[in-house]
């Protein structure tokens, strides 16, 4: 199975991954000649607690995402209903020649409200449900197999 | 799409509408007028785009309707959202 080890930090299980536009959104961009913003590299933290991974405001502002459409909510404040963008997601390990590579050309994310340290992406069950998931304590890494 | 994770769901009559003074907020009450007509109409699981409050078409995916509203509307915003009887209440953090 391919899978990917990750040393863990004092803030969590963290690991970095790539944000780009959306699969959809860059063809339409590529057909109409348009550029196509390069993904960039954010630091994400895996989160069992949230359901939909949530990006900081300065990659959806990077990358001139607008809102794709809305859901209803649980928070601890109670329900409320929060926008939904579309990007993509890569998983790697860039300091590993041919490292398996997590692809999602298109994930659903929501708004990041309260900013992080050093945290600009919290990875959801909306991508951990793909993902067998090991957090090695003692050890101190963690090892997403996909 | 936001995959099924099983969660608690709300029945869309349940759902409330944005308040007026939301921009965002055309497409979502939008979404709602029309939600018990097309469900009626035999679209549960197909996708609606709808753009400034105005339903565009029903697509099969979210994929098809999507690339429809980025074709039409280039890096502007619109609502392309799956036609639920039943909405998932996911868990964020706030």
């Amino acid at each position: 199975v391919p899978h990917l080890t990750f040393a863990a930090s004092l803030d969590g299980l963290g690991l970095e991954v790539m944000m780009g536009l959306n699969g959809q959104e860059t063809a339409s961009l590529a057909k109409s000649g348009q550029p196509i913003p390069r993904p960039i590299p954010a630091r994400a933290l895996v989160d069992t607690a949230t359901d939909v991974t949530a990006l900081a405001p300065r990659l959806l502002t990077h990358f001139g995402c607008v809102p794709v459409y809305s859901v209803p909510t649980l928070t601890a404040a109670g329900s409320i209903r929060v926008q939904v963008y579309a990007v993509s997601l890569t998983i790697t390990a860039q300091s590993i020649l041919n490292a398996p590579m997590l692809v999602r050309e298109t994930l659903h994310v929501t708004e990041l409200a309260v900013p992080l340290p050093d945290c600009e992406v919290l990875l959801g069950q909306d991508v951990l449900a793909q993902c067998l998931l090991i957090s090695d304590g003692p050890g101190k890494q963690f090892t997403l197999a996909f | 799409m936001i995959p099924n994770l099983d969660r608690p769901t709300i029945h869309y009559t349940k759902l409330s509408p944005a308040p007026a003074d939301d921009p965002a907020g055309v497409d979502w009450n939008a979404y709602l007028a029309n939600l018990p007509r097309l469900l009626a109409e035999g679209c549960e699981g197909k996708t609606v785009l709808i753009k400034d409050g105005e339903v565009i078409g029903v697509f099969d995916s979210w994929d098809e309707a999507a690339g429809e509203g980025y074709r039409r509307y280039p890096r502007q915003q619109f609502f392309a959202k799956q036609l639920r009887e039943n909405e998932p209440l996911y868990r964020i953090r706030r």
